[in-house]
């Protein structure tokens, strides 16, 4: 076993090859902040955001080593993770903040900032000790990880492989470039074919026309596909484990909502075209949530030997004097510690006329909740690649609501906190399987990370303030309403704020769900209650190609082999991952710009 | 076989769950007109003999009902979705059903606003005939009928009267009371939530019968054994633990002699040389890793795959440094990764 130094900064900085660069820092750092501003702007406009880390990841291999002629793979590695864990915070943000705007409350940035900062840091520190449970031992396949090493090792895969991941990056782009009607003024919808949108295809009206068949396929049931290569190679690099998605999906929208249409369980003003809508707001979604929490909270128990055996192996490599791979637990515990102590005195600053006892159970609650939440999400990615942000922060405003004697800018501040951190665990572990791929060592990731996530909420927040003031000054109003930018994650939150206040929140579906996902995650397959309860919580669009990129990966394995799927197969799916994401930046720059 | 069983009750199980659950959200719910209870305050799902949908089942509602051979009927649930509520009653904690109206208040609007569309129809209301806009050249002044006005700035604060309006799903706090209070409301539109009764959930008894189902079908799966057998190919179900164990051994085999050799070997040449590793046996060997679990239990699988996975991040090092020509770092990585093998290799019980 390599020894390592006594002091783990030592383990962090010892480089003989090159890795932890200034120009990978800056690069980073100012990739970071461009793509956190603009997107925060984009989100708030238009709704779209993105993760960054394969944007990123391009945009390295371009500039370190196209233009500077020096970046090596692990050194781009290292860029695109400073960078993604720079912008990611947007997303937690901009589901919570512009609440607090739209309803006029008075808060504290000040608070309001610790917090964010907190959970960003937080969100890097609990995943420590999940690392090796999750990358090592379950070997989640994280596809944006995945497609993300993909490019990153591209260079030394031969030219050969090169072109198939710029093919791949080629067709996302060339199939998502016709999707974007609102820019181009022309799309798929044109072409006048019967079911095909701009962004859609409509393959239930095609069954309909089947002679015999058709008429069994009811109107309430809806098949329609989004035109999302991005999913069909999320779906390929999952694979198989990948099909309990889709059949979540098929659970929610060809079984129960049918049923709940024709059985007349929905109000008679809800037409069979918006069935599926009704059924998954208020049947569906909550029951996978509730699905979530429940086989998540199975998978962790099951998963304790195993994360006690990492735990204790690190505890180990710590004595001993070995090289280090993580950050050392003191790190996590200080973390935690501080944390606590902000979220404690955010919560002393907001809850009005509240008590210390409040506070404490308040920060205690919020905490442990960021790492279960944390843990929920990393997993959801790890296994699909997709995160459900907006459940987790409708929960956590829940709980928080009740801990705050219904208090909205405790909870929503509380809430803003813990949705930074889980997004910052998912991206993350993201980074962090890259890095398992490339050779990275984790301990620098884990370092870099934490040591520049608090520059992403201090970016986001800049950015809401700034367009806040000056809607205020322009329409009369920070978000929504009259102004041009609807910040449609946080005004549907809102919404649901004022539900859960006036008592409606489905706590009896979160629970139904959550037994039925503890159960299915008993079955030994892993991860099962998570995966049908993020299928029954996603929309049946993006579930359609994805499920087809799984086939299409089973297929190959079964044709081709294991060993061309992966060298051929993956570098494909993670060209069509990235290329989507690619155009569709600029895509939501032209929007914006107007 | 178990397994396929098992996955089946699983599948089933869920199903009838899921749709159980579903049910508890149901618009609807069944009454028994036999009983003599009375059914005021319950109104009709849907249009039911000649009876439109929302006829309060009063007295004679439920006689004609009878009369037309009905012996039960679906009510909707909650009865109503609004209710109006005077201002004096318990507002607080209640969720407004519709947009209320306070009049108007009011409003200085400051420089550098835009006109819009609805800020000119309050400018209009207030009795303002002119403003004074930001021009190209300075300031100028345009009359509220200039067509012109809209999408302008502002050059002068002014003060209108704005309309106040409470939107539809807002949440009545004591702040929001007080101003209907003072806007002289007497009646609010307030939503009725729907409250979840598990008496009244009909589906419940499914529900259950489902979870059980499910429950029947976890402990089938787990009392059957995967397919195991010695194929380290796999072909014939997963490799067994001793074909594991050998994928390892031979992989441990392979990079001790790569070590041995390193040192006179090129970038182009390690790389070469490690690419068949991964798809020999470390690919095989983590896809067949449930088995390791399943075999010696959790602990000692993370005994196995750390230091596994550990190695396996050290050859990929060795990759990526080969690809950026630091032959160096290459070598001392690809001899790092020995140590890791062997010690999952011996982690193996015998």
């Amino acid at each position: 076993m390599t020894q390592g130094s006594k002091s783990w900064l030592a383990d962090v900085f010892q480089q003989r090859y090159r890795e932890i660069t200034l120009p990978a820092i800056v690069f980073g750092i100012v990739i970071g902040v461009v793509m956190n501003a603009a997107i925060t702007y984009s989100g708030l406009k238009i709704g779209f955001t993105l993760g960054g880390s394969a944007i990123a990841a391009v945009l390295g291999w371009g500039v370190l080593r196209g233009l500077l002629r020096k970046g090596t793979i692990i050194e781009n590695n290292i860029a695109q993770t400073i960078a993604s864990s720079v912008n990611t915070s947007n997303s937690g943000v901009i589901f919570t903040v512009p609440v607090l705007f739209i309803l006029g409350v008075d808060f504290d940035p000040i608070w309001l900032a610790a917090a964010c900062m907190a959970g960003a840091v937080l969100g890097v520190a609990f995943i420590i000790p999940v690392r090796k449970q999750m990358i090592d031992f379950e070997r989640l396949r994280f596809p944006t990880g995945t497609a993300v090493a993909a490019v990153l090792r591209s260079p030394g895969e031969g030219v050969k492989k090169a072109q198939v991941l710029l093919a791949g990056i080629f067709v996302s782009m060339l199939v998502f470039f016709f999707t974007q009607h609102g820019v181009l003024g022309f799309g798929y919808g044109d072409l006048g074919i019967p079911g095909l949108h701009h962004d859609s295809l409509d393959v239930a009206l095609w069954i309909r026309e089947i002679p015999l068949i058709g008429r069994f396929w009811h109107e309430s049931m809806e098949f329609t596909w989004y035109i999302a290569p991005f999913a069909i190679g999320a779906g390929f690099i999952t694979g198989r484990p990948g099909l309990v998605v889709l059949a979540g999906g098929i659970l929610a929208y060809l079984v129960i909502t049918p049923i709940a249409f024709t059985s007349g369980w929905m109000p008679p003003d809800v037409s069979a075209a918006d069935a599926g809508g009704w059924a998954r707001t208020a049947m569906n979604r909550n029951i996978g949530i509730g699905m979530l929490m429940g086989g998540a909270f199975m998978g962790l128990v099951f998963a304790l030997p195993a994360i006690t055996a990492a735990l204790k192996s690190m505890k180990r490599a710590e004595s001993s004097g070995a090289e280090r791979e993580e950050l050392p637990l003191k790190v996590l515990y200080i973390a935690v510690v501080l944390a606590f102590v902000v979220l404690f005195f955010a919560a002393r600053g907001t809850v009005a006329d509240g008590s210390i006892g409040q506070a404490l159970t308040i920060a205690a609650v919020g905490t442990a909740w960021m790492w279960f939440a944390g843990i929920v999400i990393a997993q959801c990615t790890g296994m699909t690649d997709w995160s459900p942000i907006s459940g987790m922060a409708l929960l956590t405003v829940m709980i928080c609501l009740l801990l705050a004697d219904n208090q909205v800018v405790p909870a929503v501040l509380v809430g803003a906190a813990v949705c930074v951190a889980i997004t910052l665990c998912a991206d993350m572990m993201q980074d962090l399987k890259t890095g398992h791929m490339v050779g990275g060592l984790p301990i620098r990731q884990q370092f870099l990370e934490m040591t520049v996530v608090w520059i992403g909420p201090l970016v986001c927040l800049g950015v809401v303030y700034l367009l806040a003031q000056k809607n205020m000054e322009q329409f009369g109003e920070a978000f929504a309403g009259n102004t041009d930018m609807p910040a449609a994650q946080a005004a549907a939150l809102h919404g649901a704020i004022d539900g859960i206040r006036g008592g409606s929140a489905p706590v009896h579906l979160f629970g139904m769900g959550g037994l039925m996902g503890a159960v299915l995650s008993l079955s030994g397959m892993g991860g099962l209650g998570v995966l049908v309860g993020l299928s029954m919580y996603l929309p049946l669009g993006y579930l359609l190609p994805y499920g087809l990129g799984c086939l299409i990966q089973m297929f190959c394995l079964k044709k081709k082999g294991p060993a061309w799927t992966e060298s051929w197969g993956v570098p494909f799916a993670a060209g069509l991952l990235v290329g989507e994401g690619l155009l569709g930046v600029v895509f939501a720059a032209i929007q914006v710009l107007g | 076989m178990k397994k396929t069983i098992g996955k089946l009750l699983l599948t089933i199980g869920t199903v009838i769950a899921g749709i159980a659950a579903a049910g508890s959200e149901k618009a609807s719910r069944t009454v028994d007109l036999s009983s003599a209870q009375s059914f005021a305050g319950e109104y009709l799902f849907e249009e039911t003999e000649g009876l439109a949908r929302g006829t309060e089942l009063t007295a004679q509602a439920v006689t004609d009902l009878r009369a037309a051979g009905l012996d039960a009927v679906s009510v909707a649930t909650p009865p109503r979705d609004q209710e109006a509520l005077g201002t004096s009653d318990e507002l607080e904690g209640r969720v407004l059903a519709s947009d209320v109206s306070l009049g108007t208040e009011a409003k200085e609007v400051a420089v550098g606003r835009t006109v819009s569309e609805a800020l000119l129809a309050n400018v209009v209301a207030s009795g303002i005939t002119s403003v004074e806009v930001e021009g190209p050249s300075g300031t100028e002044t345009l009359r509220v009928d200039d067509p012109k006005l809209v999408g302008r700035r502002l050059a002068e604060a002014i003060t209108v009267q704005e309309p106040v309006t409470l939107k539809e799903g807002r949440f009545i706090d004591a702040d929001v009371a007080s101003r209907l209070d003072s806007a002289g409301i007497v009646e609010v539109p307030v939503k009725i939530t729907k409250e979840f009764r598990f008496d009244r959930w009909e589906h419940r008894w499914w529900f259950l019968i489902g979870v059980g189902v499910m429950v029947a079908g976890v402990v089938v799966m787990r009392s059957g054994k995967p397919v195991i057998s010695e194929d380290p190919s796999g072909a014939t179900g997963l490799p067994g633990p001793a074909a594991l164990k050998a994928m390892v051994e031979k992989m441990t085999s392979a990079v001790e002699e790569l070590a041995g050799r390193v040192d006179s070997m090129s970038g182009e040449e390690i790389r070469g040389a490690l690419d068949p590793l991964f798809d020999q046996y470390g690919q095989p060997f983590v896809e067949g890793r449930e088995v390791i679990t399943s075999t010696y239990g959790g602990a000692t699988f993370a005994q196995i795959m750390g230091p596994f996975a550990s190695a396996e991040r050290r050859l990929n090092r060795s990759w990526s440094a080969a690809v950026d020509g630091y032959l160096e770092e290459s070598q001392e990585q690809l001899k790092a990764a020995v140590p890791y093998l062997r010690e999952a290799s011996a982690a193996f019980p015998n």
